[in-house]
């Protein structure tokens, strides 16, 4: 998430040597990940689950061992089972209204990747239109584009099989470029099938 | 990621980029707790108190798992016949074998348990079979008249005897010779050394439908002697 992709492998075992600095590189390389993950999960929630998230991963830290695609894994499963947790309790999934006129205006607008990054709104647009989605689904998307997980590293942290989870995100971008065809009439199957690409 | 050319590359740009200052707003209390981990790290048996506790759980159910599997996997082992009871080995050494194969582990010979499942069963060297059935013959009262019957119908242990008294006009008086600890039945003194089979207890004679009890025993072993015999 950082733009110049850590080693966040390197980072950790900085990290386990007691290493603020790059705990806090991890962190800022994570934490957006963790916070928009759970965002789709448990709506307006999040932030209090990924402080709890935290609290974990600082703590078990020394117990973990690997790459940094591992390690984001391990970050999200420690998150995902918080919220679930919390979600048991609640016995439902929020539900988020999808700011659609901020949507249309995200999809419609033509400003570059670097005006994104300034405006926080296009990304909560973005998060509530992936949360429409179900549950699954939602889930797999984020883990396959937000986290750069492989199928087999995203049902590691679901519980599934690589291939259930290659579906669910098939089927999520699917929806989503369905929903967007409406706004801009424009094909979206071949982009979908390029953005499963890069994720692979 | 260069994905602003279509909606869906723009939504997933949107996800995709780097942290917005508010959502950093948390750092303080994550570099916070990290820094009490690093001081404060917690041992590893200490984890987590949850999974601790459901490990002990977890322990405990497992042992009782094993113990009931053990009761009930004996129990069905004993039923089926897969472990031999000292009483029953007799039997199966008596009916299913061979007379001359002896048990792999032989019952002590040692008299004073006193039980008939306890008691013990000839075996191993043929010198331990022809002492037992020279018990048996000392214990019987009409022992002397063995002889009056062919040898061969009293099995080959016996025929073995005879053959060791040289004829069977003197199995009595060699079984005597012999000197049994237990031939006697009123003898007090038995040494473990040699077999104390009772007569009438020999799985390894056969004495082919003979009644075998005598008056001196318990009932009990009347009862396996005569499942023995019948067998």
């Amino acid at each position: 998430m950082e733009p110049e992709d850590p080693d966040l492998g390197e980072l950790v075992l900085l990290a386990q040597r007691g290493d603020v600095d790059a705990f806090d590189r991890i962190y800022t390389d994570v934490q957006p990940r963790l916070l928009r993950y759970l965002r789709t999960l448990v709506g307006d929630e999040a932030e209090d689950v990924a402080s709890e998230a935290w609290l974990q991963i600082a703590r078990d830290l020394g117990k973990f061992s690997g790459d940094s695609a591992g390690f984001r894994g391990w970050t999200a499963r420690i998150a995902r089972n918080r919220a679930m947790d919390l979600l048991r309790r609640k016995q439902r999934r929020p539900v988020e209204p999808v700011p659609l006129d901020r949507l249309v205006e995200l999809v419609g607008c033509s400003d570059g990747p670097e005006q994104l990054v300034l405006d926080e709104l296009a990304t909560d647009a973005a998060i509530r239109f992936i949360a429409s989605l179900p549950r699954d689904q939602a889930e797999a998307v984020v883990l396959r584009v937000l986290f750069e997980l492989d199928s087999a590293g995203a049902g590691q942290v679901l519980g599934k099989r690589a291939g259930a989870v290659r579906t669910a995100a098939y089927r999520g971008l699917r929806n989503l470029a369905k929903k967007l065809e409406r706004f801009s009439g424009e094909p979206v199957t071949r982009r979908m099938t390029a953005a499963l690409e890069d994720t692979t | 990621m260069n994905r602003d050319k279509t909606p869906l590359d723009r939504v997933l740009a949107a996800l995709t980029v780097p942290a917005h200052r508010s959502e950093l707003d948390g750092r303080d209390r994550a570099l916070a707790a990290f820094r009490e981990a690093v001081a404060h790290p917690l041992p590893a048996t200490q984890g987590n108190p949850v999974k601790s506790t459901l490990a002990k759980l977890l322990t405990l159910k497992v042992g009782v798992a094993a113990l009931c599997v053990t009761v009930l996997g004996g129990g069905v082992a004993l039923a089926t016949g897969a472990v031999p009871l000292p009483g029953k080995d007799e039997k199966s050494v008596s009916h299913d074998r061979d007379v001359r194969l002896a048990p792999k582990s032989a019952p002590s010979n040692t008299p004073s348990t006193g039980s008939p499942t306890a008691r013990p069963t000839p075996s191993g060297s043929p010198e331990v079979r022809l002492a037992a059935l020279c018990q048996r013959i000392l214990r019987d009262p009409k022992g002397r008249e063995w002889r009056l019957k062919p040898a061969e119908t009293r099995g080959a242990a016996y025929a073995a005897l005879v053959k060791a008294a040289g004829g069977k006009d003197e199995v009595y008086d060699y079984c005597l010779s012999l000197k049994l600890p237990s031939a006697e039945p009123k003898a007090s003194s038995r040494s473990s050394a040699k077999p104390t089979d009772k007569p009438g207890n020999s799985p390894s004679v056969r004495p082919s439908k003979r009644p075998t009890s005598k008056p001196d025993r318990p009932s009990t072993t009347r009862s396996t002697s005569t499942k023995t015999t019948k067998r």
